[in-house]
């Protein structure tokens, strides 16, 4: 199943859930479905190494180690994602919170505040911070809502205002439980072998996997907000997408898909000194090999967000300047 | 509200050209900072560039770069200086315009990114320089070492110039000659040779008739020069001067005393010592993503772990031991070291004599491996420094490369600066000047200064056993490069440049405060 099937089965349940009714559903979820699929469509590109370069190293790296190591990667990769999976989604009730926090922790940060684990800040475009103040009430709200349901299971006595009063802190611990999976991950490389360099790039390989999910997450926020700028129906729609287990299934698609590169060798091996001496001397530089020009744009439309206009990525991936190479004979 | 203005000097590469992207971007910050404190902010600002001989003046737009500033756009900022977006036709302003605008009253603060901005240009001239720092409330950056300079060019006109021998006497060009070695071997431009520079110029320019004939073109040019920079220097007792190091503060203060020698009565009123604003630090931060896959691809290119490396950056040239550099290459390879060498610079090409000896060396020697870099080769690294980020970091995450600077001369060392913070590589510097501060701070590991080239060479061996049997990390100190990157943040210089305004402009609210008590005073007592 595509990434786009994925959200087209999701909206579908929706549309017989009476408690969103049938006039709202007919004025707006049919335009949030067309919103949603084709940025599912662009993340299925992006999740192309032929095209994601960055991806494909990492894949690339993460093969090459493991196999250095004796190491199945494939195996490897799956029990890393079944870590993933158990840590983030294994409680229904958790793993939505997890989200929502995640996703207010990352708005608090475009409007400026600084990561609470590491406290670093990050540059955000107007448009990105309107956005997330937007998104913060909105998962602001919904995590509030889910912990008190939660604490009330659990015979705490707690009511929505009150959570919402230590919003943030309650958000910070959960997200940093949550940037723990990652390290979980690390830890079971560890335990399974020395080697420093399968650790790094296991690490890299799955804290992309988790960006890109989160992104894609963050990503279909913003565009649902962007058509319906109501915050309590977007809450409410997130809400029940979260329920019929959408983020847990667009997840599901983009590991299989990342797993589906790893171990394939993917492409020959990027161009290394040894292949442009040659024993000459004065060579000219060489130019790396580009993507097919109808690969880029929808990618770099996607990055662009990301890594900000007019990056060198928009005209060519990988255009690193290549050394004038003098070897002896 | 509040009005600053930011007068930036484009006509020179290296340094001055680096820090003047550095200070706008700490200026932006500075914007916000003051609008959080006092309101509204309006900047104001303008451009030096070089034409052909002459110098001409640009108005930027500094309320678009603040906007692009705000949407994190740091590439639109700084191609807005490298690419000279800022030249544009209807943004050229005349001499006198530029007075005018810089003299205004109604400017609460002034900061120019250098103090050379005055030279080479009739800023500099009395009446003018009156006009424009007209208070005390300025700030002017200093890069380079005057008398040294001046040093450099008396000997590039009187030494090595081939027909200076017909004009100078054989005494002058040898003393010339025997203060420039000095120099060199000393690391820094001290008291002495500052005071002999001013006294030869003063005898080239006024005295002595002979030595001068060799100045029949460029005295009128040297003496305008030179009361210019006296002016500029009279005008220092008040404002802040801001020396990115101390060495630099002192080697200025060496030469007032001696221009004071000559009945003048100069001096700094309120210096300050402080790190220059490292733009490459707001890259990497906007950029972090863009950044990694450029080290992924560079790593493809140096994984060979069976090679070290040297990695030299900046200018090919005598005063920087490229000779050296490429003689510790030539002896290493020579004793069957696998070592590569990565040049990056922008002052060679395939014509310039460094470039053919390291191809009379790839003919001689076996396993030679030379990488270069640089506008000349139509690689350049510099003409996006992400790229230049991505290759440091890669070489960093090799552990396999050490970083050798040669310099006999250097004011502060923002290129060893930047190996050592984006690339965390071992640094092997020379125990001069500015690069000997930095080691005294405790911001370049002090094992790995050296002296002279045995020590270079003994010190390079060892790291390069030691890199073998993986002790590389045991030179990096991630702590103190990563107080350091604080240090040179934009964002953290544009603070302290915040605290100056503040005690500025609080001292003078204070002062106003009192006059207009004093006024109520006479008023009550009327």
């Amino acid at each position: 199943m595509a990434l786009d099937d994925v959200v087209k089965n999701s909206f579908a349940q929706l549309s017989n859930d009476t408690s969103l009714g049938q006039q709202l559903y007919n004025a707006i979820i049919s335009s949030l479905n067309d919103t949603l699929q084709a940025t599912a469509k662009q993340i299925e590109m992006q999740l192309d190494p032929k095209i994601n370069k960055s991806l494909k190293y990492t894949i690339e790296g993460f093969s090459i180690n493991s196999t250095k190591d004796n190491i199945n990667p494939s195996q490897l990769y799956s029990d890393m994602v079944n870590i993933y999976k158990q840590n983030v989604f294994g409680n229904s009730t958790f793993s939505n919170i997890f989200l929502l926090s995640t996703l207010y922790i990352r708005g608090l940060k475009k409007l400026g505040y600084p990561d609470p684990i590491n406290g670093r800040r990050e540059y955000a475009t107007r448009q990105e911070r309107e956005n997330a103040q937007n998104l913060t009430n909105i998962t602001g709200e919904l995590l509030a809502e889910s912990l008190s349901q939660y604490y009330q299971s659990i015979g705490k006595n707690v009511t929505k205002p009150d959570i919402m009063a230590n919003i943030d802190k309650f958000a910070s611990a959960l997200y940093g439980a949550y940037s723990g999976v990652i390290n979980l991950t690390g830890y079971y490389i560890i335990t399974k072998t020395p080697n420093i360099q399968l650790l790094e790039s296991s690490t890299r390989l799955m804290s992309t996997l988790n960006e890109t999910f989160i992104s894609t997450i963050e990503g279909s926020v913003y565009s649902m907000y962007s058509k319906l700028q109501i915050p309590e129906a977007v809450a409410l729609i997130l809400g029940k997408l979260g329920q019929i287990g959408l983020y847990n299934g667009i997840f599901d698609e983009m590991h299989k898909k990342i797993g589906s590169y790893i171990g394939q060798g993917l492409q020959q091996p990027p161009q290394q000194a040894g292949q442009y001496q040659g024993g000459q001397q004065g060579n000219q530089p060489q130019q790396p090999p580009q993507p097919p020009a109808n690969q880029q744009p929808a990618l770099q439309q996607q990055q662009a967000r990301r890594i900000g206009p007019n990056s060198p990525l928009q005209r060519v991936n990988l255009n690193t300047p290549q050394p004038k190479v003098i070897k002896s004979p | 509200m509040e009005k600053l203005v930011l007068l930036l000097d484009r006509r020179w590469s290296g340094g001055v050209s680096t820090h003047s992207i550095g200070l706008l971007l700490s200026t932006l910050t500075l914007k916000k900072l003051i609008e959080e404190r006092y309101g509204k902010v309006e900047v104001g600002l303008y451009f030096i560039a070089q034409e052909g001989d002459f110098s001409k003046f640009y108005k930027g737009n500094f309320d678009q770069l603040y906007e692009k500033y705000l949407e994190g756009d740091i590439k639109e900022i700084i191609k807005y200086l490298t690419n000279n977006i800022y030249k544009k036709p209807s943004n050229k302003i005349s001499l006198n315009r530029l007075i005018d605008e810089l003299s205004r009253d109604d400017i609460d603060f002034k900061i120019f990114g250098n103090l050379g901005s005055f030279l080479f240009n009739t800023l500099g001239e009395k009446h003018n320089l009156d006009k424009i720092l007209n208070g005390d409330n300025f700030v002017i950056t200093a890069h380079s070492e005057f008398a040294g300079d001046l040093l450099t060019d008396m000997y590039g006109a009187i030494v090595i110039n081939p027909y200076a021998s017909k004009y100078v006497s054989i005494e002058t060009r040898k003393k010339i000659e025997d203060l420039f070695e000095r120099r060199l071997k000393k690391g820094y431009t001290d008291e002495y040779v500052t005071k002999e520079v001013i006294e030869i110029l003063n005898d080239l320019l006024y005295e002595n008739d002979i030595d001068s004939i060799i100045f029949n073109v460029e005295k009128g040019f040297l003496d305008d020069e030179f009361k210019k920079y006296i002016n500029l220097m009279s005008k220092l007792k008040e404002g802040y001067i801001i020396f990115p190091t101390n060495i630099l503060y002192e080697q200025t203060n060496n030469l007032l005393k001696s221009l004071n020698n000559f009945r003048l009565n100069l001096f700094i009123g309120n210096p300050i010592v402080m790190h220059e604003p490292m733009y490459m630090v707001t890259l990497e931060r906007a950029y972090s993503e863009e950044i990694n896959i450029y080290k992924e691809s560079y790593k493809e290119i140096y994984k060979d772990t069976d090679k070290a490396w040297l990695l030299y950056s900046g200018r090919i040239s005598l005063e920087r031991g490229s000779n050296e550099l490429l003689k510790l290459y030539e002896d290493l390879i020579k004793e069957g070291k696998k070592l590569g060498l990565i040049i990056i610079s922008d002052n060679i090409d395939e014509d310039s004599e460094f470039y053919k000896k390291i191809l009379e060396l790839s003919d001689k020697y076996k396993g030679l491996e030379v990488h270069l870099y640089g506008k000349g080769f139509g690689n350049s690294l510099h003409e996006d420094p992400l790229y230049y980020i991505g290759l440091l970091k890669s070489l960093g995450e090799l552990k396999n490369t050490i970083y050798v600077n040669t310099t006999y001369l250097e004011s502060y060392g923002l290129a060893t600066l930047e190996a050592l913070i984006f690339g965390n590589l071992i640094t092997i510097y020379r125990d001069v000047s500015g690069l000997r501060e930095l080691k005294e701070k405790g911001h370049l590991n002090y094992k790995l200064s050296f002296k002279d080239y045995q020590e270079l060479k003994n010190k390079i061996t060892e790291v390069i056993e030691d890199i073998k049997n993986g002790k590389y990390d045991s030179y990096i100190n991630k702590d103190v490069i990563e107080e350091l990157k604080k240090e040179v943040d934009p964002e953290k210089v544009a603070e302290k440049y915040a605290e100056i305004i503040y005690r500025y402009l609080e001292s003078e609210s204070t002062e106003k405060e009192v006059i207009g008590n004093k006024n109520e005073e006479v008023l009550a007592v009327t």
